[in-house]
Formats: structure tokens, C-alpha cells, sequence
């Protein structure tokens, strides 16, 4: 039932380089404030960059060993030629790490040949930001049409905004069957199914949503129940913490995360304006990342309205070292919380695993007794 | 609150700048003064914040950023530091936040340097250089309960594979825009639009053109004289180094268009111009000829001094300005690529417009947006110049994050590296 989505994360640069095998062009980008429905509809497939577990070595080179370790291992990647399927690169300003990678893939990368940046605004809810943004929406889609040769229509906006909005209400879909208790899809296998979206065609994966949907109800060898949490991190790219999470005891029913419900909690209007403008209202207006100016009220209240739906009794906040942003929501989020936070610093390599796994422990130890 | 011994203080070689502390003691003495007896207005404001306009509106500005330097340079972060750190701000975040938290968090206490600095009616902030800093004024903002603006600058990497341009412009660090987003520009207008709007309306008063112009005009001359005194440092031997450099960046960086830093940078410019004239140095022998590149650690300034005593200079800070009224393109030392960004390339170009051997790169783990570039600045220096740099690793104001031992070892090794390969300055 979750095989596909599995294999998809497990061997996510295989199946890329089969897609580019079969003539497809891939795009990588990192961040969710990417409107990728601009490169959908440029007849692409979009892929998140996503980093590795393996030990860094030619990243040193030119990021210093205590700089977040997601941005390293994406440059390690890059450097050791995994990521030369790619045919173009599109980042987004979401921190001065993430702007750096597109500075040194530009300057020390000879591939991909196409290399996209789109700044985006601090001040989401601001004077001119809607209309700046939009501008960089333009911007990117007239720079994938050079690329390209070929016009991106407003028909092919609306389609693929109509492609991606279908993937967000399956996924939403697929979250309901978290709440019952126990739920019926485990945080491992949810997470897989959300992840695998983000390195696959969106029309396949809407296929296997299908599928799973038309069948899930039915399922018999579901979680036991367990202690409900709900996790938040500033950047997770494996399912590896949530399984060892779930191997613990504890069932993962909701998330905060950017590779996971803050990715496709919002849709995209589909009619009134402008597909472009209608694109810069969703990603400017969607659940923010903490990088964004005055973005603690919104994401607090995603937190808070998860917890609530999903009925978590504890959070586990994943901060991944040096990510500053989410490091200044912290004390606030531990105080309006109603319900036990448990703050793991974190390493793209998951270096500290033991320690993390008696931490997990203790935490569901402690929830046990609520 | 003790201030801190002598030993860790830079040794000025300069008359001139032995002034700038009066000023900065006199700078906040007055403002308080303003705020507290006048009821004036007080914005806490970021470095990159414009001054004129506040200037204009009688805005008396203090800068987190600035104090928590001067703090540290009075060895007065620790006990911020742990408040803040002991409210949940994680200990690798920006030792000026940490800092400054803690220190409101702490009622902003008298018995501090300087006095301190006053209530903020408002913050202005703006997104130049580093994202983390939003983040931070968006917190005090939050803790006083105060009105806050963000002016954003919209940041734009190099458009060519090729990297940075090597022109003038690299000394200007930022890239606001590009040829192909012209948007960008006119939504920083737009933004500067409405800082003015939001200083009017904090303050209930309009600026006055004229008296805009005049501190502009007062502005621009000050930063002729910065950079006049720049030029003269090129020489060999220069006649002013870093260690006065940092002490006489404050008038000109908080004060810009004053008289007080008119008078500060003519008599400055005499002084240096004295010495050029004169073949006066910092050292009797000048032997090899650095730059100190990111945030120096403010608590220990004294480490600039330290290569004297082997007739070495700092001779340029590249962080708060190496800009001169030319550059060097007549050397035979110019890069192919000028590196990754813009920060970098004005290291490169310093290094060849102030003829320098190498180039210490303060490694402040905690100010994430200077140190990502500098692994690029000393592969690039290596790469295009053969300049070696030294990687000097602790935090900006947290001197719990010093290892002494460890630096000097480093600095000993670079020290000898770089006398040597300045005997051989083919490039000259």
C-alpha cells in the first residue's frame, strides 16, 4: 500500500534519472516558497533538492563545518555528481544559507545550464509585497520560456495549478485518516506518502493518492495505539527521525513541517485574477516558514489548529543547528504551548541518534503519564 | 560593572582617534539626554538603517548592533548573554541578539557603559546583508510592545557564472536588483516611501527638505573625507591602520551627516595626510601588510596590535568600508574571477588596491551571514592572488567563546608564513 511512495524517498535519484532517461527535463529548487507550478507548466518535473546522511567531505571545502548541515549536504551532493541529472536549478530566498547555495553552485558548478534565483520578500503580509512577488513569478516564467523556446500559456498555468491543487486535497485527504485513534496511516508511512510528492511527477503521484485512498479504509494492520505527537522542524528530508520516533512508541499524527503540511496545506485560487497573480497570492499567503517577517501568529496558529484536529499530546521540535529562524520562535512556542514540547537540536546526519533516542524515551515516558 | 583591563583594548597609533571615544561617550549622553528631558523620539536601529532621514525628524537613533560592541568592548556581555540564553535564545544565535535580549530582559539596567541605551519608541530594520537580524528587532520589537518598519533590500546574487564584477561596485557589498528585475529597485523605493511615511507618523512631524539636503550635502562630504583618508592608507608604509580604523568608523557610521564628524574626519584626514607626507608608519619597518575581514571579536581588540611587534600591520578592515576614491588597475596582481558574491570580491579588491600579503578572516560562527562567504574569500584569494588568509575562529561579543591558546598558535604560523612571502612581492 506505501511501497511506491517508500521506493520514491529510498531511491529518489534513480528514479529522477530514469524520468530524465525517458526525455523529461528536471528542475531542482529548494525551498517551498518556489511556485512550482511555473515549472510544471513549463512541461517539467519539478524535484526538491534534498541532502544526504553521509559524511561531508568535499563540501568542506567551502562551507565551514558548523553551517546547517542540510545546506552542506545538498552542496555535497552537488559536488560529488549526484545531482547531474538535473537540467535546471531554481532557488529561492529563504535564508542567506539557502542564497549561498545558488551563489556557489553558480560560480563552482559547471551544471545544470539553467540557474534560476527568485527573491522573496521578508514583510509576506507587507506594503508591495503581492506585487513584487508577482513580478518575480514573471520573471521566473519568462526565464523558463528562454530556456525552453516555447511560451508558458496561462492555459498551461491553469492546468498545472489545477494538477497541484488536486495533489493538495488528496494529501489532505490522506492527513484525515490521522485522526482517528489509532490512526490508520502511520507518521512514517504519511510522511513518505508527503516527501515522495516532492521528487515525482505530481500527476503520478496524485494516481497512487488515488489509489491509496480507495483502499484505506479497509486497512486492518494499522498503528496500535500510542501517544499522539505532532513534530515541527525546520528542514526534514528523510523519514528516518519519525520512524525511530514510531519504533519508540509514540504514533507521529501531524506535522509543521516544509516537506510536509505546510507544503500543501494551502491551494491556489482558481479563478478571478490572473493565473501569475493568483500563484503570488498563494505562495506569499500560505502557512509561512519562521524566516518570514511577523510569521510566529500564523505558523503558532497552524501548530496550534494541528494539535487541536489531530488531537497531539505532545511536540517534538526538530531545529536543525544554526537554522536561525526557527531558533527565535522557539521560546516563544514552548511558552503558549498547552501541552509537553520536547526540544531536539538537530544534524542532517543524525549523528547524535542515541542520545535523541533516549531523549524520545524519556518524553514518551513522561506523555505516558498525562 | 567593571571595565575591562587595558590589555585587550587596541593601542592607538593616531592622535585624531584617541577623540572618537569622547564622541561616542558625548553621543549617548546627549541622546539621553534629548529622550529623557526633551521627550524626543528614540528608534533602536539596525547598522544598515538610513541615518538622514532620522537626523532630519530629531530621531534619536541608538544601534543594538553597536552597543552590544561596545559592551563587549567593555567586557559587559556575559551576564546578558546568560539571561538570555537561560530564556531559551539558543547559544548559537547572533551574540549581538543574545546580548541585547538579555539586556532588556534585564530592565535596561543603569549600571552599564555609556549608560545605555534609552526606551525605544519604534524600531526600524532592514533586511541588507543578513535575514537573522528581522528576526531579532522583530523579537524586541515584541518585548517592548513598539511600533517596527522592515525596510527591505532586495538582494540579488551575481547574474553570470563568472560571479562577481570587478569594478568599483565591489566595494559596494550589496546588489540591490538586477538588470532583468528591475522591479526589485522600484519596490525598495516604494519601501523607503514608507519608512518616511511610518517616521512621520511615529514622530508628528514632517522632514523638512532643507534641512534634509543640508545634512545629505554634510553626509557626502563626510564620506569624501572616509575615503580620502582610505587612499592614504594604501601607501607603504600606511600611515593608519585598523586598530585606529575601528575606532574611527563611529562618527562616520552613526554620525554621518553632523559637524562633530566633519570636524572629527578634516582633522583625520590632516593628521594621516601628516604622516603620508612624512613616511610616518605604524611599525619602524613595515614587513607584510594584512586586512582584517568579517566582525572583529570586540572584546579583544588588542589582537589587531599583535602583529606589530613582528612589523606587521591590519592595515584595512573590509567590513565597514575599504572604499578609497580609486581603484588599483594598474597592478599586475588582478584576479581572472572576482568569487562568489560581492563580499568576496571586495576582499580580492582590497587586497590588490592596498597592495596586502594576506588576510585574517574573523571567523564569528554565531553572524551567520558574514562567515558562509569566508571559506569562498580565502579560496578565492589563494585561487587568483596566491594571498593566503587565516581563519580566526570565536564569537563577536561572547568572550566565552575565545580559545587563546589556540588562536596565537595560528596567528604565530600565519605570521611567519606571511613575512616571507612578503620578501618576494613580485607584484610591486
Amino acid at each position: 500500500m506505501f511501497s511506491k511512495f517508500e521506493e520514491v524517498v529510498s531511491q529518489r535519484h534513480d528514479i529522477a534519472q530514469g524520468y530524465k532517461e525517458q526525455g523529461r527535463k528536471i528542475v531542482g529548487y529548494f525551498c517551498d516558497y518556489t511556485p512550482e507550478e511555473v515549472i510544471h507548466a513549463a512541461g517539467m518535473i519539478p524535484v526538491r533538492i534534498t541532502g544526504t546522511k553521509d559524511q561531508i567531505d568535499k563540501a568542506d571545502r567551502y562551507l565551514q563545518t558548523n553551517v546547517c548541515s542540510f545546506a552542506r549536504s545538498c552542496l555535497e551532493l552537488a559536488l560529488k555528481g549526484t545531482y547531474d541529472y538535473l537540467d535546471g536549478l531554481v532557488v529561492t530566498h529563504s535564508c542567506d544559507l539557502i542564497t549561498k547555495m545558488y551563489e556557489i553552485w553558480q560560480y563552482r558548478l559547471e551544471k545544470p545550464e539553467f540557474l534560476h534565483y527568485v527573491w522573496f520578500p521578508h514583510n509576506i503580509y507587507g506594503e508591495g509585497a503581492m506585487q513584487v512577488f508577482e513580478e518575480e513569478v514573471k520573471r521566473l516564467k519568462s526565464s523558463l520560456e528562454n530556456f525552453t523556446g516555447h511560451e508558458i500559456s496561462d492555459e498551461a498555468l491553469e492546468h498545472s495549478i489545477e494538477v497541484y491543487n488536486t495533489n493538495r486535497k488528496l494529501l489532505k485527504e490522506v492527513y484525515e485518516w490521522r485522526k482517528t485513534d489509532p490512526p490508520k496511516i502511520s507518521g512514517t508511512e504519511a510522511f513518505a506518502i508527503t516527501l515522495s510528492g516532492l521528487l515525482m511527477p505530481k500527476e503520478e503521484h496524485n494516481f497512487l493518492l488515488e489509489e491509496l485512498l480507495s483502499t484505506i479504509e479497509g486497512r486492518k494492520d494499522g498503528p496500535q495505539r500510542n501517544a499522539r505527537l505532532m513534530i515541527a522542524a525546520s528542514m526534514l528530508d528523510d523519514i528516518d527521525l519519525i520512524e525511530l520516533i514510531e519504533e519508540r512508541g509514540g504514533n507521529v499524527v501531524c506535522d509543521d513541517l516544509c516537506t510536509g503540511s505546510r507544503y500543501f496545506w494551502d491551494g491556489v485560487e482558481v479563478s478571478g485574477s490572473s493565473p501569475v497573480t493568483r500563484l503570488a497570492q498563494r505562495y506569499l499567503r500560505k502557512v509561512p516558514c519562521p524566516r518570514s517577517y511577523q510569521s510566529e501568529k500564523p505558523r503558532f496558529a497552524h501548530i496550534k489548529a494541528m494539535i487541536e484536529d489531530y488531537h497531539a499530546q505532545g511536540v517534538i521540535l526538530y531545529i536543525l543547528r544554526c537554522c536561525d529562524a526557527h531558533l527565535y520562535h522557539y521560546p516563544k512556542l514552548r511558552n503558549e504551548l498547552d501541552i509537553p514540547l520536547l526540544h531536539l537540536q538537530g544534524e542532517q546526519t543524525l549523528s547524535g541518534l542515541a542520545q535523541i533516542r533516549n531523549r524520545v524515551d524519556a518524553f514518551l515516558e513522561m506523555l505516558g503519564g498525562i | 560593572m567593571e571595565e575591562k583591563t587595558e590589555k585587550m583594548k587596541a593601542r592607538k597609533h593616531l592622535k585624531t582617534t584617541q577623540d572618537a571615544s569622547q564622541i561616542i561617550k558625548q553621543y549617548y549622553a546627549e541622546q539621553q539626554e534629548k529622550a529623557s528631558k526633551e521627550g524626543l523620539p528614540v528608534a533602536w536601529c539596525c547598522i544598515a538603517a538610513p541615518r538622514d532621514i532620522m537626523q532630519a525628524l530629531d530621531i534619536q537613533a541608538f544601534y543594538p548592533e553597536q552597543y552590544a560592541s561596545y559592551l563587549a568592548s567593555r567586557d559587559c556581555t556575559t551576564r546578558f548573554i546568560q539571561n538570555a540564553e537561560a530564556a531559551g535564545y539558543a547559544n548559537e544565535l547572533c551574540g549581538y541578539a543574545r546580548a541585547i535580549i538579555g539586556y532588556i530582559m534585564d530592565g535596561l539596567p543603569p549600571d552599564v557603559p555609556v549608560g545605555g541605551m534609552s526606551r525605544p519608541d519604534f524600531f526600524i530594520i532592514t533586511s541588507a546583508v543578513c535575514d537573522n537580524r528581522v528576526k531579532w528587532f522583530e523579537e524586541m520589537a515584541d518585548m517592548f510592545n513598539a511600533p517596527i518598519y522592515l525596510f527591505e533590500f532586495p538582494e540579488m546574487p551575481p547574474e553570470t557564472r563568472q560571479g562577481a564584477s570587478s569594478g568599483e561596485e565591489a566595494l559596494i557589498m550589496l546588489q540591490i536588483g538586477s538588470k532583468d528585475a528591475p522591479h526589485l529597485l522600484g519596490y525598495t523605493g516604494q519601501q523607503y516611501q514608507g519608512l518616511v511615511r511610518f517616521l512621520e507618523e511615529q514622530t508628528g512631524k514632517k522632514v523638512d527638505p532643507n534641512k534634509l539636503a543640508e545634512i545629505r550635502d554634510r553626509s557626502r562630504d563626510v564620506g569624501k573625507l572616509r575615503r580620502e583618508i582610505n587612499e592614504y592608507r594604501k601607501a607603504i608604509p600606511t600611515p593608519m591602520g585598523a586598530a585606529d580604523g575601528y575606532t574611527a568608523m563611529f562618527p562616520g557610521t552613526y554620525l554621518p551627516g553632523t559637524k562633530i564628524s566633519d570636524e572629527f574626519y578634516t582633522k583625520l584626514r590632516e593628521e594621516v595626510k601628516y604622516r603620508l607626507d612624512n613616511k610616518i608608519g605604524i611599525v619602524p619597518e613595515e614587513k607584510f601588510r594584512l586586512a582584517w575581514s568579517g566582525i572583529p571579536f570586540w572584546y579583544n581588540m588588542g589582537l589587531i596590535n599583535y602583529f606589530e611587534d613582528y612589523g606587521g600591520v591590519v592595515v584595512i578592515d573590509t567590513q565597514y568600508g575599504a572604499a578609497g576614491t580609486t581603484i588599483n588597475t594598474s597592478s599586475p596582481r588582478q584576479p581572472k574571477r572576482w568569487g562568489i558574491n560581492r563580499m568576496v570580491a571586495s576582499v580580492v579588491r582590497a587586497v590588490v588596491d592596498y597592495n596586502l600579503d594576506g588576510v585574517i578572516l574573523s571567523y564569528t560562527p554565531t553572524c551567520r551571514a558574514l562567515y558562509i562567504d569566508q571559506l569562498e574569500m580565502k579560496n578565492t584569494l589563494e585561487e587568483e592572488l596566491d594571498v593566503p588568509a587565516l581563519l580566526l575562529e570565536s564569537d563577536m561579543v561572547d568572550p566565552s567563546s575565545y580559545n587563546e591558546a589556540e588562536t596565537m598558535m595560528k596567528i604565530d604560523a600565519f605570521i611567519e608564513q606571511v613575512t616571507e612571502k612578503a620578501k618576494h612581492r613580485d607584484w610591486l
